[in-house]
């Protein structure tokens, strides 16, 4: 258990460091269709391709499936938020 | 931090190079959904997918109530060419997370024996709302 969440916070100076220091963390991913995915952010690519873990689904805010290990298509990404809600954390 | 370089998945495509011969359930643009074995794919998500299911997802107003009636039109295809930017979200897995975080195993790192024996539970398709 090496995880630290909160590492390289303030030191994030393009996008593409912020993408990179926020592997690990609680994410929600908006897509262009409106639909948002919570999970923990696994990693991503070059093109915005992301694997995300324990993974939920809301439609217009409301939760419609879970998945476990989900790929999303960079193309649908409208945008990547860190979120502060802990998945599957008791407190 | 030396776990990243063991992890098996790296970046997004592992995943679905882990997938390989699984059958896996993706999503499409125009409220489509496939589930099927994963035979192939590229870097566009192009996928060869076989004994595909397709479940189409209409929805309809009705003209006097307006209420809106919700239509799922199955079929199923013994082999099917997806085109990659049909694609929005492919999933796998959906059992073998859960059963690791409850291990407390680094998640991608999945075991061999669980995945195998796990394997013909996954075959019949996502299994929505486990938790």
């Amino acid at each position: 258990m090496s995880g630290t969440g909160e590492k390289g916070s303030a030191t994030t100076k393009t996008p593409a460091d912020f993408l990179k220091s926020i592997r690990g963390r609680p994410v929600v991913v908006k897509l262009n269709s409106g639909v948002d995915y919570r999970g923990i952010l696994a990693c991503l690519d070059g093109y915005m391709n992301i694997a995300m873990e324990q993974t939920e689904e809301y439609v217009n805010g409301q939760l419609k499936n879970k998945y476990g290990d989900a790929f999303i298509r960079g193309n649908n990404v409208l945008y990547i938020s860190t979120s502060k809600r802990t998945l599957g954390d008791g407190a | 931090m030396a776990s990243e370089e063991e992890s098996a998945v790296k970046e997004p495509l592992d995943l679905i190079r882990l997938s390989l011969d699984e059958r896996i359930y993706v999503k499409l643009r125009s409220d489509r959904e496939l589930r099927g074995k994963l035979h192939a794919y590229d870097q566009h998500l192009n996928m060869i997918l076989g004994d595909v299911e397709e479940i189409v997802t209409t929805v309809e107003i009705d003209d006097e109530t307006y209420e809106e009636i919700v239509r799922t039109t199955r079929r199923t295809v013994p082999f099917l060419f997806v085109r990659g930017d049909g694609v929005i979200l492919a999933m796998i897995g959906m059992f073998f997370s859960v059963r690791l975080e409850d291990a407390g195993c680094m998640s991608h790192v999945i075991p061999k024996a669980l995945k195998d024996g796990l394997r013909d539970a996954l075959a019949y398709g996502p299994i929505k709302n486990l938790v």
